[in-house]
């Protein structure tokens, strides 16, 4: 049990450290398809890097990919076998983004190189450098429609995915005041196929509004636990109360468990128990 | 005493070394160089470089952007190398100490440093596993090799007052080949040949850099040997057009068009032409073309080190040579941007 605990801490552990990564597995143990369990309705923010010649690059390093280290049934996935390559192919992809693996870059459908191969070590991610390269002054939400393949036997390629990158922060901030979306941006004709339960969106936070033109405007009720604020509890809030524990600032939402006022171990107790058991 | 133990697995296993191994060398290690105290330490290789990669071009300028190194924490004491993990609530801090401004920058999650004075809060410890992202901004065509440095030093606060860090410079450059990392899919038979046939002709161009830039530098100190011990001063003539056959288009063309630079140039091409037999025409599953161009410029540029390291004055000869209005054209640095001895000249 310690061992299984440690695992998914160490998986945990980097996941805060990267923000929201894309977790990596199959659908069954050793076979079906690859899969990834990540926010996909999430905004992707990407900041301003450098402008030059009337032209502005946004990048971000988030979110990474990493693989599951123990299968996570709760999630609908398993891990892969060590030593499984695999590969990002784009389907579609908005006009100015673009993904960056060192001196490889993604930037049309049919584009695909290899991303990394499975390990077991805790912990161990491939990061892209995700991209948005527009004339100065264009903000808007630009997508990036992939799967994840693999030459391994054992499993078949993944679902289509499509993340959104925005280089608008007021987009991606649900407090902020709604700002309409950019005229240049088509959406995208593939969208996911495959719906992981992994990130569970609280039922009773952000609501979208009327118009697609509009961003959220609802503020999210803190889900309690949920201390890395990413809108599900999982062993990821454990590594964040405890560095909260430990004096760190930064997300807090459902931290506080037992609503005392509070982030203390006894926090880290509870959610420890509503994961793994008392 | 279970739930306590739960605990202690969670807050140890944070602090683990996993994320250390997840990138092994590659991580910028933060540690102090004594037990709840002494100074700030960056442990990593400073003689290797941050790798980037072609982005974008922007205007006349090509972009170049690669995130490894990341920053990372001590995971453990390590007592026999004088590494001690941060305190818990340490905050540290990154200062741009030097830059080539304009041509290198870096980026912590949303904050630029472009300029000498500009700072980060890089976290409190224990943050999580850093990934800046390092700039080059060549006014060149992409597949062009450049390189510049960032230099920093960490400052903190917080329950133990450590010494600011020394200064750290680090190299950015987009000349090194992508090194076959754990991603074992991509090292196949093809990238090994790929690898091993860019090794080679990259040797046999820095030879023959070497072996051109020291002909043309023998000539240019026997022009000046003859002109200064001659008295009085004899015919030059033929030293000096023994020099200019080893450096210089004789016809006063250009320094590019016909001896050393059009040798060099041919050289170069030479080799890209016989690593794209090995690896294609649109390179390996690890390097593009480009790659492999950029990987040859910086061949160059150390050879050109190479040859500054025996001819100490070779700059400087060089660029009086090189100065007449006839052999014009660009600055000598345009073509010999590493035939300098650092402090020197």
């Amino acid at each position: 049990m310690t061992t299984t605990i440690g695992l998914i801490l160490l998986s945990a552990a980097s996941a805060r450290a990267h923000g929201a990564e894309m977790f990596l597995g199959s659908t069954a143990a050793n076979a079906g398809a690859l899969g990834l369990s990540y926010d996909f309705t999430a905004l992707n923010v990407v900041t301003s890097t450098v402008s030059l010649g009337g032209l502005t690059l946004y990048t971000s390093v988030f979110p990474g990919f990493e693989w599951l280290q123990d299968d996570a049934p709760d999630l609908g996935l398993f891990a892969l076998k060590n030593g499984t390559p695999f590969s990002m192919q784009i389907v579609s992809i908005t006009a100015g983004a673009s993904i960056k693996f060192g001196s490889v870059t993604l930037k049309a459908p049919g584009d695909s190189t290899v991303v990394g191969t499975t390990t077991r070590v805790p912990g161990d991610h491939v990061h892209p450098e995700w991209q948005l390269l527009l004339p100065d002054g264009v903000t808007g939400e630009y997508t990036v429609s992939f799967k994840v393949t693999t030459t391994a036997r054992a499993y078949s390629e993944s679902p289509v995915y499509t993340l959104v990158l925005t280089n608008s922060m007021e987009q991606a901030s649900p407090t902020e005041t709604p700002t309409p979306r950019a005229t240049t941006t088509p959406t995208p004709t593939a969208t996911p196929t495959f719906t992981m339960t992994a990130t569970k969106l609280p039922t009773d936070t952000v609501t979208p509004t009327a118009t697609e033109t509009e961003i959220p405007t609802a503020t999210p009720i803190p889900l309690a636990g949920d201390a890395n604020c990413d809108a599900a509890v999982s062993a990821a809030d454990l590594t964040s109360i405890v560095g909260l524990v430990a004096g760190d600032s930064g997300p807090v939402c459902g931290a506080d468990v037992d609503a005392d006022g509070q982030v203390n171990e006894a926090d880290l107790v509870a959610v420890t128990d509503s994961l793994f058991g008392s | 005493m279970q739930r306590t133990m739960r605990i202690l697995v969670a807050a140890f296993l944070v602090a683990s070394p996993t994320m250390v191994l997840a990138h092994g060398s590659a991580d910028m290690l933060l540690e102090s160089t004594a037990s709840g105290g002494g100074q700030l330490r960056v442990e990593f290789d400073f003689g290797t470089v941050a790798r980037v990669g072609f982005s974008a071009s922007l205007g006349a300028v090509s972009l170049y952007t690669g995130i490894i190194p990341a920053f990372d924490m001590l995971a453990a004491d390590e007592p026999d190398e004088g590494s001690f993990v941060l305190a818990t609530g340490t905050q540290i801090t990154l200062t741009v100490t030097a830059i080539d401004a304009g041509k290198t920058a870096m980026k912590v999650d949303t904050t630029s440093l472009s300029a000498v004075g500009d700072t980060v809060a890089l976290g409190t410890v224990p943050f999580p596993h850093t990934h800046p992202e390092y700039q080059l901004q060549l006014t060149l065509p992409e597949g062009e090799y450049g390189e510049g440095t960032i230099s920093f030093q960490l400052t903190s606060t917080g329950p133990v007052a450590y010494a600011p860090s020394d200064v750290y410079t680090l190299k950015i450059s987009n000349g090194p080949l992508p090194l076959p990392d754990y991603d074992t899919s991509a090292y196949d038979s093809k990238n090994v040949k790929c690898l091993s046939k860019a090794a080679k002709e990259g040797g046999k161009f820095a030879s023959k850099t070497h072996d051109l830039l020291s002909q043309c530098l023998d000539k240019l100190q026997a022009y000046e040997a003859k002109a200064a011990l001659t008295t009085p001063p004899g015919n030059l003539a033929a030293a000096q057009a023994a020099a200019e056959k080893a450096c210089a288009d004789a016809s006063g063309t250009g320094p590019d068009s016909a001896t050393l630079l059009g040798k060099i140039a041919a050289a170069q091409a030479a080799a890209l032409k016989n690593i794209q037999k090995a690896c294609g025409t649109a390179g390996s599953g690890l390097a593009t073309d480009d790659d492999m161009n950029q990987h040859l410029g910086l061949v160059s540029c150390r050879a050109q080190e190479l040859v500054a390291a025996a001819y100490g004055l070779g700059h400087t000869q060089l660029s009086a040579f090189t100065a007449r209005a006839s052999q014009g054209g660009q600055p000598l640095d345009t073509y010999f941007p590493c035939l300098f001895l650092t402090g020197s000249d």
